[in-house]
């Protein structure tokens, strides 16, 4: 079921300032910073509080089953692994993490790559995020001179769709209201992969970012499309500082 | 490894050591996806139905609880239960949905003197 | 309470509340079965956000059940496609007949909690859950 549009509100509240020029740190000041957690209802925040009844963990279980069976020979340890991505290739793309365990999985296992949001990927993913909780995506201090920061700062600023939105209308002017119905948080993506209720399963950050394309009734790209990636990269810059909190409970 | 059975992973969680008579909480979380046949997929088809159609947990043999209907659990649904028990042993649960996919887990407990 | 049988034992406690049910009109053997208010909690938010997710507690006071046991327990939602959302037996080994979950709502509805005692008693607590979203739909 498709939702009806209740945007008439949050359009009279949304006044966007214009840039000349982007600014080079994160709209969102340092003290302002809060995950998504911040925003969800008491009910999902307890649930993703206690692992023991956040369904997220079923995913990391088998991830790291998979791990100690696949990976553990050249990885000893699985904390911290997640931290170091997204990361910059050489040739200029990003290397998101879903990417790199595929990347070792083909390559250094011997395996045909595991399918988009399939359970294995999305298992593995879950268990190396929670193994990294706590920590921050490492920032390259010269991030924003990459193209791959240049494009998805554009794409995150470009007015797109029927509603003539862009990533900023919600997340950086509209959080902490709602939007049909939903509550906006500040968009991070330091949750992910999490359990989303509506998904009723565990989804990435990509299969996130396709649903806010979604949202903004403008075109959803690919998952494999690489404006993704370049987003996931821009999106770790952004979210400088919070802890990873995988795998998060949302709505 | 393709796409999981439903209801094949699953976590029983116990405290590993109570004392007897003391009163603790038993949790079962289980993956399932509790189709209820009213979903569609992303291209419109609609996702048969598929719900568990029987849960049931015991210690050592003596039941916690028996569902008899499981209609609205949510999709990877949780149920937790305040137990108490006079000796070691094991909790057991299993599980069965419309289609028949079976699971089962089980998690021991040691009981030590008040 | 064995002309009870043949029907779900719930039904009486849903009736009492007034609530239309799939199975009216109801037989006058129904009308025997005692059903009170007050032992019994049904603890739910009032607004819920996504009915795919509500989080419930039932629980029984025991100091009310002077010597009986909570036979079952049962979570009826009688504006879902199926009203039958949850029924359990109870078992020996509970310390407390309490009982944690989450349900599916697909409407704004009374829930309503129901409790069957070992004597046949039945206790039951209805609390209106107000859906303020519906699942959607997000592309994905
Ligand atoms: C119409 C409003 C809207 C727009 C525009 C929008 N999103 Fe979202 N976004 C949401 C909603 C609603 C959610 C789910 C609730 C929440 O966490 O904010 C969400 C969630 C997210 C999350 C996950 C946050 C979390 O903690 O779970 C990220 C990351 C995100 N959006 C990024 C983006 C990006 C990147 C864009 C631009 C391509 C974008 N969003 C555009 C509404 C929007
Ligand atoms: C044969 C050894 C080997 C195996 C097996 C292996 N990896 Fe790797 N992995 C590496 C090396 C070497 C790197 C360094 C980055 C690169 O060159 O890709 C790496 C990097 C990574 C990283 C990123 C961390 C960083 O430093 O950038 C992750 C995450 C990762 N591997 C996950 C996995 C997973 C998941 C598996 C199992 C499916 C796996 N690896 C199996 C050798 C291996």
């Amino acid at each position: 079921m498709r939702c009806g549009l209740a945007l008439a509100i949050c359009v009279a509240l949304f006044n966007p300032p214009s840039f000349a020029q982007s600014p080079p740190t994160p709209l969102i000041a340092k003290e302002a910073i809060r995950s998504g957690s911040g925003f969800t209802s008491p009910a999902l925040r307890a649930q993703q509080k206690d692992d023991d009844l956040n369904p997220g963990m079923l995913w990391v279980d088998q991830g790291r089953e998979i791990f100690s069976r696949d990976c553990s020979g050249c990885h000893t340890k699985p904390e911290g692994l997640a931290a170091r991505l997204p990361k910059l290739a050489s040739d200029g793309s990003v290397v998101t993490l879903e990417h790199q365990i595929n990347r070792c999985q083909s390559e250094r296992v011997k395996q045909p790559a595991y399918a988009t949001e399939s359970q294995p990927l999305l298992g593995l993913a879950a268990f190396l995020a929670f193994a990294s909780r706590g920590m921050s995506h490492a920032v390259a201090p010269d991030v924003t001179q990459s193209a791959a920061w240049q494009r998805a700062q554009s794409e995150f600023t470009r007015v797109q769709g029927k509603l003539d939105f862009n990533c900023r209308s919600c997340h950086d002017y509209l959080y902490g209201k709602r939007v049909r119905n939903q509550a906006i948080s500040q968009g991070h993506g330091v949750g992910y992969p999490a359990y989303r209720v509506e998904w009723q399963t565990l989804g990435s950050l990509n299969r996130r970012l396709r649903a806010c394309f979604f949202g903004m009734e403008t075109k959803v790209p690919e998952a494999s499309d690489p404006i993704l990636a370049d987003l996931e990269l821009y999106l770790a810059w952004r979210a400088q500082g919070l802890p990873i909190e995988a795998p998060a409970v949302r709505r | 490894m393709s796409e999981p059975i439903p209801g094949r992973n699953a976590r029983l969680l116990v405290p590993p050591l109570v004392r007897t008579g003391e009163e603790f909480q038993v949790r079962l979380l289980i993956q399932h996806p509790m189709e209820t046949g009213f979903r569609r997929d992303v291209d419109g088809n609609i996702l048969e139905v598929n719900l568990l159609e029987s849960l049931s947990l015991d210690f050592e043999g003596q039941p916690v609880f028996n569902a008899l209907t499981m209609n609205a659990l949510t999709a990877n649904p949780f149920l937790t239960f305040v137990v108490a028990v006079k000796q070691s042993g094991k909790f057991n649960a299993r599980w069965r949905d419309m289609k028949g996919n079976v699971g089962s887990i089980s998690a021991s407990v040691r009981v030590v003197a008040a | 309470m064995k002309a009870l049988a043949v029907l779900p034992w719930w039904l009486p406690a849903v009736d009492a509340f007034a609530q239309p049910t799939p199975q009216k009109p109801l037989d006058e053997r129904l009308r025997a079965a005692k059903v009170e208010r007050g032992g019994l909690s049904l603890d739910i938010p009032t607004l819920a956000e996504t009915g795919t997710s509500v989080p419930v507690v039932l629980f029984v006071d025991p100091a009310k059940l002077a010597g009986r046991t909570v036979a079952r327990l049962g979570i009826i939602a009688p504006q879902n496609p199926r009203p039958v959302a949850l029924e359990l037996e109870l078992g020996s080994v509970l310390a407390q007949p309490r009982l944690t979950t989450a349900i599916r709502l697909g409407a704004t509805q009374a829930v309503i909690g129901v409790a069957q005692l070992s004597d046949g008693t039945l206790w039951q607590h209805a609390i209106e859950v107000l859906l303020t979203g519906s699942a959607c739909f997000d592309g994905t």
